[in-house]
């Protein structure tokens, strides 16, 4: 009895697995997929490093104003102030125990120097990418400020302004005033 | 006569033919499947993006919150201590000033003892600064706040001082 061979068509029809067709269109659909998904966490990625660029800048112009707050508070009085002036203002102050604090907005650089005179005689870099540092001085009675009182200084607003790094800049302040608890002893005798 | 076997030949071939080699595209359960395995993929990484955006803008909204009521507070402190008047109100110049319009003060000061203060000599100075989201100008339970109090001693000198005195 002679046994019957299959044929090549019946042997192609039988077989499992796939074929060279179905494996290129299956790597198609996963390389699309794979390229979409990794094109969306690029994208995530990008808007999260772009917010968080944000929030250093932000946060560097808080930390600044805190800065001025937390020290000026003890202050006996303000030694010169640039009122009223963005670029390149200056705030001198003195403590109870004569330490003189200075802050001063370089313009060019973008930048915050503060001085201790019992630290250091240099001025030190407190923040970058600073873009303005104003000061704006209020007396006791709430009045106008004049060169000629410096020393009748009581409250200070700050504002510290910084451009977020977006496409279209935007600009934003840190803001917060600060009371001079000088309780007399600013006037000059 | 042949041409009719030749029919019924390719009848039968036609009916023994397995059904993957029959049907044209694919089934509604490998569509699931498939839109499934995609969704796995791309509703993560879509919820991670907006879960970044929500906590970078939450964050930057805090940073001025707490900023905005130190200052605020340090203000509020400084007009009681000169003019002992004891206030209570809204202030929106400080987000406005600070790019955050939405941002609100709401200030008390009270020298009420059942505030925590002391008739003429000791007074009570709380402010509120929160997100204004649903802009009623009122602080809400779902909007953020940063609330800070302190209290300040009635100084003469220094009330005689802000008097011009």
């Amino acid at each position: 009895m002679r046994t019957r061979l299959p044929k090549l068509s019946e042997t192609r029809r039988q077989r499992h697995g796939y074929s060279l067709l179905e494996l290129i269109v299956a790597m198609s659909l996963l390389s699309v997929v794979m390229t979409a998904t990794s094109s969306i966490l690029r994208t995530s990625r990008q808007v999260w490093e772009a917010h968080e660029a944000d929030l250093t800048r932000l946060r560097t112009a808080h930390a600044v104003v805190r800065h001025i707050v937390r020290e000026a508070r003890e202050a006996r009085e303000v030694i010169s102030v640039d009122a009223n002036k963005t670029v390149g203002s200056r705030l001198s102050v003195r403590l109870p125990d004569g330490d003189e604090l200075t802050w001063q907005h370089d313009g060019s650089a973008s930048r915050v120097l503060f001085t201790q005179t019992s630290v250091s005689k240099s001025a030190q870099v407190v923040a970058e990418q600073i873009d303005s540092l104003e000061f704006r001085p209020v007396l006791i009675d709430g009045s106008a400020y004049a060169t000629d009182k410096t020393d009748r200084i009581q409250e200070l607003t700050v504002l510290v302004g910084t451009t977020l790094p977006r496409e279209t800049p935007v600009r934003r302040h840190a803001v917060a005033s600060v009371w001079l608890r000088a309780f007399g002893r600013n006037r000059r005798q | 006569m042949r041409p009719v076997r030749a029919n019924r030949r390719r009848a039968v071939r036609s009916d023994q033919r397995p059904h993957r080699y029959r049907r044209a595209g694919v089934s509604l359960l490998e569509l699931i499947a498939a839109s499934t395995i995609l969704a796995m993929t791309l509703v993560p990484s879509l919820r991670l993006m907006r879960d970044s955006l929500k906590v970078s803008r939450h964050l930057e909204v805090r940073e001025c919150l707490t900023t905005t009521a130190m200052g605020a507070l340090e203000h509020q402190a400084q007009q009681v201590a000169a003019q002992w008047q004891m206030i209570s109100g809204s202030d929106r110049s400080y987000g406005q000033l600070a790019g955050y319009p939405q941002v609100v003060v709401d200030f008390e000061t009270s020298d009420s003892p059942s505030r925590g203060g002391i008739k003429d000599s000791l007074a009570v100075v709380s402010v509120s600064a929160f997100e204004d989201e649903n802009g009623n100008g009122r602080l809400d339970g779902s909007e953020s706040a940063v609330t800070f109090a302190t209290k300040v001693a009635r100084l003469q000198s220094y009330s005689l001082e802000g008097s011009g005195l």
